[in-house]
């Protein structure tokens, strides 16, 4: 629960910064401060199913897969998030809706299919 | 919060933030959340296909006996980057070594074993089914299903059975096959039975010269006892209001008593039946041999205390089920007294003593509950209570149970009131094993 409260922390501290409009050289920061808050949680989730293995459980090849997957999930995501701060794209007020909409919508079909299996 | 939603909650407010501030970056962070989270879904476990026995190493022993039991996993369907596995371990047994609970990852066709070791007191435990949850890499996906095995799901862990030497019983009526009662006949035996007129045919060792020479126009010869199996019903009181004092309780003696006995009178070839008198009435069909003293443990494994409105009382004991003349067991503490839940005519020893009028042998094994009592307020008092007044308490209802005890055996009932801090063979070798001869002599038995 604590963990769940840092990432949502972490994740309104750093939002908070960029709409503060801080200095370029800032927004790295709260980038790192956003990551920080995503791996702690991702990493304490781990731990906390980990705990519920026997003594002799091969738990090695679940870490490794799982830092696999993080490390590549992250690294994904941080180069997209640095890219878009970086290439200004300049769109239409009604464009930008229009596209965040779109996202939002596709992103839950896409949550709900994939729950359902 | 479910993982998946609290990150999808996360995702969604920064992207209407950043609409509503009209913020770039704002929606540039975002991304790196949105990445995560379809990271986690494109790899969430899809339906879980899975291949699961259960062997147990014993389908019954005796208690505290280990069993192992091994459960076997193979994935039929896509791979499993995280699979939590639990075998469901029923309440009341104890995992001694080993765990029933495996975090693993599973390839397609991957097969996993695993053991672990149980043991427990006595019971019929029924496994629950294999809990199953599948997670994605990331943790953010879970899918459960439980896998009901149909076989070999049942353990079944017998009282211990006790070996007695020798039960002296004495039944009104006897069975036709030869056994080791004495039969109350005339005939081949080894007890002495009487003196009868000399008949063609007897041996001349037979011939009883004292007898003989009294009455010099004839020959006597002495008569043995014969020796026959009988019908013997046990019944087991398993009443709680009888067996509960406190949190402790004396229905496990009962039920160790009750099998050693089963033992012993179906090893002297006997025809037992079994009837649990408690909540209901469980009823084990009269039988012989090793397949009828099966029977009779499973029933003793199941076998649990209960009240009932109908049972509060030994009045409803079916006496239809036992033959006409037989041997009939109590094992039972007693109720007697005042005890709330007894109507008039129903008290224990009134039972009892009608039961031997209708022409019934009867024994009862009584486990003394006073004593027992007894020692559990003296290892915990309650509180408030001198161990002056316990000590008192147990004096006065100990002259209480003995003249219970001895109204009991003028009605011509076998009793044994066993202190169950000692060993119950040691009591019914005292009391039970004596030469039937004896038994004879002191009980007066019609």
């Amino acid at each position: 629960m604590i963990w769940a409260l840092g990432l949502v922390i972490s994740a309104m501290a750093a939002a908070a910064g960029l709409m503060l409009g801080v200095p370029s050289s800032l927004r790295i920061t709260l980038i790192a401060v956003a990551l920080g808050g995503l791996l702690a949680w991702d990493l304490t989730g781990l731990r906390r199913r980990l705990r519920l293995a026997a003594a002799g459980d091969d738990l090695s090849i679940i870490r490794r897969r799982h830092l696999a997957w993080l490390g590549l999930a992250v690294g994904a995501g941080l180069l997209l998030t640095i890219a878009a701060m970086l290439i200004p794209l300049h769109f239409s007020f009604a464009w930008t809706t229009f596209l965040a909409l779109a996202a939002i919508l596709a992103m839950a079909q896409l949550v709900s299919r994939l729950l359902r299996g | 919060m479910r993982r998946v939603t609290l990150l999808s909650v996360v995702v969604y407010a920064l992207i209407l933030t950043a609409l509503i501030a009209r913020n770039g970056s704002l929606l540039a962070l975002s991304l790196l959340f949105v990445t995560y989270l379809v990271a986690g879904l494109l790899r969430a476990p899809g339906g879980l296909s899975l291949e699961i026995t259960r062997t147990l190493s014993a389908e019954r022993v005796g208690s505290d006996v280990p069993v192992e039991v091994t459960v076997t996993v193979t994935n039929t369907g896509s791979p499993l980057e995280e699979l939590l596995l639990e075998d469901g371990v029923p309440q009341g047994l104890m995992v001694s070594n080993g765990s029933p609970r495996h975090v693993l990852r599973l390839a397609r066709d991957q097969t996993a074993s695993w053991t672990y070791t149980i043991g427990g007191s006595r019971g019929y435990y029924t496994f629950a089914p294999v809990g199953v949850k599948a997670y994605d890499p990331l943790g953010l996906v879970s899918r459960e299903r439980t896998f009901s095995l149909p076989a070999a799901g049942r353990l079944a862990i017998l009282p211990p059975v006790l070996r007695l030497k020798y039960v002296a019983i004495r039944p009104r009526r006897t069975r036709v096959y030869s056994g080791l009662i004495p039969a109350r006949v005339g005939g081949t035996g080894t007890d002495f039975f009487g003196v009868r007129e000399y008949q063609a045919g007897d041996p001349p060792h037979r011939i009883n010269w004292h007898a003989t020479a009294r009455h010099p126009e004839t020959l006597f010869s002495n008569e043995f006892e014969q020796e026959r199996v009988t019908d013997i019903g046990i019944v087991l009181d398993g009443r709680q209001q009888a067996n509960l004092y406190g949190h402790q309780s004396l229905f496990e003696y009962s039920t160790l008593a009750a099998a050693a006995l089963a033992d012993a009178f179906l090893s002297q070839g006997n025809r037992v039946s079994l009837l649990v008198y408690g909540r209901f009435l469980q009823w084990t069909l009269p039988g012989y041999g090793k397949v009828q003293r099966e029977r009779i443990l499973r029933m003793l494994a199941l076998a649990e205390m209960g009240d009932s409105q109908a049972f509060a009382g030994l009045d409803n004991i079916p006496t239809r089920l036992f033959a006409a003349h037989s041997q009939v067991v109590l094992i039972s503490p007693l109720i007697y007294g005042d005890s709330p839940l007894q109507s008039e005519g129903t008290d224990d020893e009134e039972v009892l003593i009608r039961l031997r009028a209708h022409g019934y042998q009867v024994m009862v094994i009584s486990p003394d509950a006073v004593a027992f009592e007894e020692s559990v307020l003296r290892a915990a008092p309650p509180d408030k209570v001198r161990l002056a007044d316990v000590e008192l308490a147990a004096r006065i209802a100990r002259i209480e149970r003995g003249l219970i005890m001895r109204h009991l055996q003028r009605a011509g009932i076998q009793v044994l009131n066993w202190d169950v801090s000692r060993p119950f063979e040691e009591a019914v070798h005292t009391h039970l094993g004596r030469p039937l001869a004896y038994l004879r002599a002191v009980a007066g038995n019609p």
